[in-house]
């Protein structure tokens, strides 16, 4: 999957979730999730959760913590994309 | 339960919610549900309480109150209190902007101010609506909150519910928090009211950050810095005034709250600050304006425990001798455990799950403790968290520890 595949997999959850209308264009990976979108931590296991469903992968609650940018979020599911054998 | 299972839950319908919790309870009563457990009598470094199978009340050593210098059934606190009732009755009937604040409120705030360096205080009924009132009283959404990413649930849910926008900060790691301060700045200008706050002793480890170099971080960007000293009152400094007394930085803060309800055994909690922003949670601030003021009972009982503090400095001797004994014994014992400054000495096992068996066998054995588990604390970080009293004996200490370690034995084996 492209990064840009999960970079718009990212905004299509985060949106759902938040009933927001983010895009890529506006919202700068250096973005915070919680002073630039307003999520806080409840939301966000509720956008993990989606985008480990979206994107068929796992990540354990122990690696969701200390994320604090959107690029935080984007580099570890591009992680867990890469490592989901084909 | 991981995240994924509480989200599952929560999307569920109410009713089918509410049936899956109230069953899962019940299968968990039939275990022995720890939660909740019922004590009987005075706290202090035993009492009764409820075995987990039957209505049988039986004695246990107590390691797991926050009453750290046993004050909450002190012989001069309580006849303080019986005095008090005597003079002044019990209620307040009223929240402290109509009927109910009298001479013994002001007195007890303007003395609790005294302890931060600060002018003026205002007390609340618990550490809950403390936080509450700080976030609500003082900031909108024109402003911006960066919280400490431990700050407690209380927080938390102040700044939704005054929708204040908010950034979480590592406050082991100052240099991101500057860098977070600078990028934000960049952003919104200097003339938006940053505000931010850390927790004083940390209260899921006992351990207190770099507080010097973060005061002097907010100084330098216009930052109001509200301290979070929970746990700090009574049980830490040289003469427990907290956080800021132990490194020597009273009145370096703008506003700091702390509890009457641990070391000073009784209820409630204040916060502390300038006149003028007193003045802004005494007016504004809903949860302070919308409570009934704090009892009788309840004021005579922080101010006694205030004299004991002024004039007995033996009890904070007690508990800081008493913490450091109970940290070397249970390190000679091969524990894992965090050495911190407060009460609070937390204890780790190699295995995730097993620290509810070994609290559960602790129970049986007659000694109560508490335990943290995820998402209380990240994933792998499980701990027994004890809570040291001055009134425990050096031989109540080794009993403790003797049982922890049989326990773990039992469990991990």
């Amino acid at each position: 999957m492209s990064s840009d595949n999960i970079v718009n997999a990212f905004f299509s959850v985060v949106n759902s979730v938040k009933k927001t209308a983010f895009t890529a264009d506006i919202i700068g990976l250096d973005f915070h999730l919680g002073g630039d979108l307003g999520i806080d931590s409840r939301e966000m296991l509720e956008i993990w959760y989606d985008l480990e469903k979206t994107l068929n992968i796992h990540i354990p609650d122990g690696e969701k913590r200390d994320r604090y940018t959107v690029q935080d979020v984007i580099d570890l599911l591009e992680q867990k994309v890469e490592t989901v054998p084909v | 339960m991981d995240s994924r299972g509480l989200i599952e839950l929560e999307r569920m319908p109410f009713k089918d919610r509410l049936t899956k919790q109230y069953s899962f309870y019940l299968k968990e009563l039939e275990n022995g549900y720890m939660m909740g457990r019922e004590g009987f009598g005075p706290v202090g470094k035993t009492m009764k309480y409820k075995d987990l199978h039957t209505d049988e009340f039986r004695e246990v050593l107590v390691f797991g109150s926050n009453s750290y210098l046993g004050f909450s059934d002190h012989p001069y606190v309580k006849e303080k209190v019986k005095e008090a009732v005597d003079l002044y009755g019990i209620g307040t009937g009223g929240s402290p902007a109509f009927s109910g604040y009298t001479r013994q409120h002001k007195e007890l705030e303007l003395r609790l101010a005294k302890l931060a360096g600060h002018e003026d205080a205002v007390l609340l009924p618990g550490g809950y609506m403390a936080n509450l009132c700080w976030v609500n009283g003082l900031m909108n959404n024109n402003d911006i909150i960066i919280y400490d990413k431990n700050s407690h649930a209380s927080v938390i849910n102040a700044i939704k519910m005054t929708s204040v926008p908010f950034y979480s900060f590592d406050p082991d790691n100052l240099d991101e928090f500057e860098k977070l301060i600078g990028k934000i700045r960049s952003r919104v200008g200097n003339e938006k009211q940053i505000f931010s706050t850390v927790e004083g002793v940390r209260s899921i480890d006992g351990k207190i950050i770099e507080l010097a170099r973060y005061i002097e971080i907010c100084k330098a960007n216009n930052i109001i810095i509200i301290l979070d000293d929970a746990h700090g009152l009574g049980t830490v400094g040289a003469t427990g005034k907290g956080t800021l007394e132990y490194l020597n930085l009273i009145g370096q803060v703008d506003l700091r709250m702390s509890t009457c309800s641990k070391a000073i055994g009784a209820q409630g909690a204040f916060v502390s600050g300038s006149k003028e922003l007193i003045f802004l949670l005494r007016n504004f601030s809903y949860p302070y304006v919308f409570t009934s003021g704090l009892a009788q009972p309840t004021i005579a009982a922080i101010s006694a425990a205030l004299d004991l503090l002024e004039n007995e400095p033996h009890h904070v001797q007690q508990l800081h001798a008493n913490v450091a004994y109970m940290q070397d014994r249970l390190e000679q014992r091969g524990f894992k455990i965090i050495r911190g400054e407060s009460g609070i000495i937390p204890v780790f096992f190699e295995q995730d799950g097993v620290v509810r068996l070994i609290n559960k066998e602790l129970y049986r054995r007659g000694l109560f403790a508490n335990i943290m588990e995820y998402p209380m604390v990240p994933p792998g970080l499980e701990r027994l968290r004890l809570s040291i009293m001055s009134i425990h004996t050096k031989e109540e200490m080794d009993r403790a520890v003797d049982m922890i370690y049989e326990a773990s034995r039992l469990v991990c084996n």
